[in-house]
Parts: structure tokens; sequence; C-alpha cells
């Protein structure tokens, strides 16, 4: 069985929560997605599972791997640019 | 003698007395099923399923590591996807995401130097800790290993687990996590290491496979304990250097401390070709790409060469690979490409091939001396200005002319196996043991 992974790669409307009062290891204040609107339709985040980053040239993308009651999706954050994206959908 | 020489030989007096009586401590943890339980951390969906990850979404692609579930299965690193799936039908299969995986040791490491500076990263997923000096017992080591395990829940990912192993050698901190159970923790002392060996068998010991085995076997020697209590000048005449080593290893003789940072003795690259083609063009391409990853490694370690290899693998005939030593230093892109393409074109003219593979040998500090007697102009001062254009906007930014318009999807970035653990982080702060 393989894991379906749709890569739209499109730019999307994100809801973010900047709380200073959480950190990481680096002591940096936690970002965390809160919803996101893809299509027509907003997709409320239950759980932030992983957060990496990719290096593109010199740029550092941050890529959030959230998830809600039933899929789980890859956002990426591009701080030169200041946009979002969705990178991954995986379905069963 | 004056008061302050008298003082300073007093203080160095003490300070050697205390480094004779400090308690060696050295800590190797190994996370367990890595870039499995990474991709379960990022998609709970996956978590308590069979999974594998995958060099290439193909059939003929391998396993590079499975999860807990699919090992239950007999799917192991190295299986081919078809076997998993003959296995387990329902087995899922996830395509390797380096960046992924780099970034989360990154912050595992990272936290892991809150405890210690001094250390060891042996490999994409395991590193040694040296805590010498800031632990005074086993007791406190473990405090500190049940927390590194506790944070790396807390702050990487929970569904992370490490197995640790604590001693006073390099060699039995990685032999304790080795046969740690998955999320626990071994001491090994001077006290229990002698119970903790006997009866294991040959081979849970690190650096100790069938054949070496089977030589073993044949001087009377089955268990650890029994190596233990060997005579190590017998050992040392039938195995030589390797028997002592074997020897001082499971009596806890230190032999090498955390491995300072050293140049590589070879740089290269392999990829299975994920389509059978007598194309000349695409093959000439994936060597471009090939040289170029070669290239850019050898120039970041300001390092030349002063030898290639090469290998072509096929379906249906034997394979084809060889090496030559040259006198004149390789440092650029080219001259690596131009090398293995010129010696391998006859050969894959004739079948085609599978898979290839190519690399430097001889490598040394680069030097910039130029050839005497040459008529063109080999310039390491373009290549490296080429690489910065492509570390500021992007691999592949700049290329050779054979390398453009071939996918992404041929030699994709792939983690590298230990030997190419400095290739695995782009800032150079990661975190090797230091020289005093």
């Amino acid at each position: 069985m393989t894991i379906a992974h749709e890569q739209p790669k499109e730019r999307i409307r994100v809801f973010v929560d900047f709380n200073p009062n959480t950190t990481n290891t680096n002591g940096q204040p936690k970002v965390r997605p809160v919803a996101f609107v893809w299509g027509q339709r907003r997709y409320e985040v239950k759980r932030v599972n992983l957060i990496y980053q990719r290096r593109q040239g010199d740029v550092r993308e941050v890529l959030f791997a959230v998830s809600d009651e039933a899929n789980s999706f890859v956002l990426s954050y591009n701080p030169i640019r200041l946009e979002w994206r969705l990178e991954e959908i995986m379905v069963e | 003698m004056t008061e302050i020489n008298s003082r300073m030989i007093t203080k160095g007096t003490a300070g050697l007395c205390l480094s004779m009586y400090m308690q060696r401590i050295i800590l190797h943890f190994d996370m367990n099923s890595y870039f499995a339980s990474v991709e379960q951390q990022a998609n709970p969906f996956l978590r308590g399923k069979p999974v594998g990850v995958c060099s290439t979404m193909s059939r003929r692609g391998c396993i590079i590591a499975s999860s807990k579930e699919a090992k239950a299965f007999g799917i192991k690193t190295g299986c081919r996807v078809n076997e998993a799936l003959d296995l387990n039908p329902n087995v899922v299969l996830v395509e390797v995401d380096p960046p992924k995986y780099r970034s989360t040791t990154k912050a595992i490491f990272s936290l892991c130097a809150e405890y210690t500076e001094r250390i060891e990263a042996y490999s994409i997923d395991e590193a040694f800790l040296d805590l010498s000096g800031y632990v005074h017992s086993f007791d406190a080591a473990k405090k500190i290993a049940l927390e590194i395990q506790q944070r790396i829940k807390k702050e990487v990912g929970e569904w992370l687990s490490s197995s640790m192993g604590i001693s006073f050698t390099r060699w039995l901190a990685k032999f304790g996590s080795d046969t740690a159970p998955k999320g626990g923790i071994v001491i090994l002392t001077k006290e229990n290491l002698r119970e903790y060996l006997r009866g294991r068998d040959l081979q849970e010991a690190w650096g100790i496979a069938s054949a070496l085995a089977a030589r073993l076997n044949a001087l009377g020697i089955y268990t650890l304990d029994q190596l233990v209590a060997y005579p190590p000048q017998n050992l040392v005449s039938v195995l030589k250097s390797t028997g002592y080593y074997l020897w001082a290893n499971v009596n806890g003789i230190e032999l090498s401390g955390l491995e300072a940072k050293r140049p590589p003795r070879t740089i290269g690259h392999s990829h299975v070709l994920r389509k059978r083609t007598n194309d000349l063009r695409f093959h000439q391409a994936v060597i471009a790409r090939l040289a170029e990853r070669i290239g850019r490694r050898l120039r970041e370690r300001g390092l030349e060469a002063h030898g290639f290899y090469y290998y072509v693998q096929f379906d249906h005939r034997p394979s084809f690979g060889g090496s030559k030593k040259v006198y004149y230093p390789i440092n650029t892109t080219y001259q690596i490409y131009k090398f293995v393409w010129d010696t391998i074109l006859p050969v894959i003219r004739r079948d085609v091939p599978a898979m290839l593979a190519l690399g430097l040998f001889g490598l040394r500090p680069r030097v910039n001396q130029l050839k005497l007697f040459d008529n063109k102009k080999i310039s390491p001062e373009l290549a490296r200005a080429i690489d910065e254009i492509n570390s500021r906007y992007g691999q592949e930014t700049v290329v050779q002319g054979p390398l453009m318009n071939l996918s992404r999807f041929h030699v994709p970035d792939r983690i590298g196996f230990r030997k190419t653990m400095e290739a695995e982080f782009e800032d150079k702060n990661v975190y090797q043991y230091k020289e005093e």
C-alpha cells in the first residue's frame, strides 16, 4: 500500500500563532500554523507534528508537517518571499 | 623557583591528578528505526503501521529504513520494494526525504550539545557524547541519558525513541546501545561487564560479522565472554592487529576515544538508474550530475584528488570498473566528468547500464599548484565561483551543458552512510569532537 501523495505546491492563505511563551531547543519562539485555506475550503490544524527546514540556495524554508482529524499536510514558509505553500497532502 | 612557578606546578599537578582519577564516561545513542520513525512523526496516520522508506518508488527500489512494525514482517533495510510487498502487501511505502531527516538530526544534536561539547556525530542517527568531567558516576550519566530521551520526545517529536549505552570506553558504549532494548539504556561498568557478555553471540559485537566470527570459532571462541578470557597473544598471532583490537575492545581498553574530524579517504557517488535506455545523452547527464556532486564535496573540504574510480553495472553482462592514479591535482567538476565519461563511453555504447558509480581517491589538502606542461587552462577559481552561485541561488543554477534538462528525479539528493557525515550538514558548526 502506498500513501497517496499530492504535491500541489500552491500558495495558500495561512493563519499562524506566534507564541513567545513556547520555545524549541534554540530558545526561539514557536510558530504554529492554526488553519489554512486551500481551494474553497478552510482546514483547521489540529497538530503540528514536525518542524524542519529545507535549503534552496541561500534561503532556508521552514516546513511544518501538520494534520487534522483525517489528513496530513506539509506547509512550507519562505522567509524571503514571505509566502506559504501547500507542499504535500497525504491520504491513504 | 619563583612563587608563581611553584603555584603553576601545584595546579598542574592537581590537574594531572584529577585527570588520572576522572571517571571516563561515554554515552552512545542510536535513534530507533530513524527514517521510518521521522516519517511516522511527521504523519501520525502512519504510526503503528508497517512503513518502509524507499530510495525510489519503483519495484526495483530498495527499502533503506523500515519501522518496527515492518521489521516484524521481515521487511528490513536492503529489501527490494517488490520483496517487501510480498512479505506484507499492506506495507506503506514512503519515498526518502533527506531534508526532513537532516533537520531532525540537527535538532537532536543541538539538544545533546547542551550537555557536552565533546560530541562525535557517528552517523545521521547516532552520536557519542563524552560526559567525562561533567558527571562523576554512571548513575548521574543515566539521569542525563533519560533526560535526553525525554527532551527528544518533548522538543523534537514524541514518536522518536533512542537506545543508549553508557560505559567507560567508546566501543563498550556503542555495544551497550546496540544491545539495549528499543528505547532502553544499558550501563556497562568494569563490575558488570563480564556478566553482561556471558553467553552473548560474537556477532552481537560491533565489528564482528560472519567471516570474522568463523575465524574466532576456529579458535574455539563462540561467545563474547570467551573472547574476553582468550589469551591476547594467541589472538594476535592468528589475527594480527585485528585480534588485539577485538580483545582490547571487549576487555574495556580504550583504543581511540572519540574520533576527531578527519578528511575522507574517498569521495564518491553512485546511482541506480531509474530507466533502462541506450540514450547516451541521458547517461552523459547522469555522469555530469554525479561529477558535480563529487566536485562540490571535494572543493567544500578544501581538498584535491589524485585518482578516479568508476563502476558500471549491467543487468545482463559483467560489470565494468577500474581506477586510475594521476599525478596532477583534480579539483574541478569538468575534470571528473571528462575522465569518467571518456572511459566508460565505449562500454555503455555496447550495452544498457543499470547503475553508475564514480569517485575520487588520493585526497589531500588543496595546494593550488598548476600543471607545468599543460595547454588547457583548468580553472579551480571558476569552479569555486560556480559553487558560490549554486550555494546562493540553488543547486545546479549554473551547470555544465550535458546536465541541462536532466530531471531532478535522476540522481536525487540522498543521505550518505556515516563516512559522509560532514556532507549532511551545511553549517560547519556541526558537532565534532574538538581536540584540545
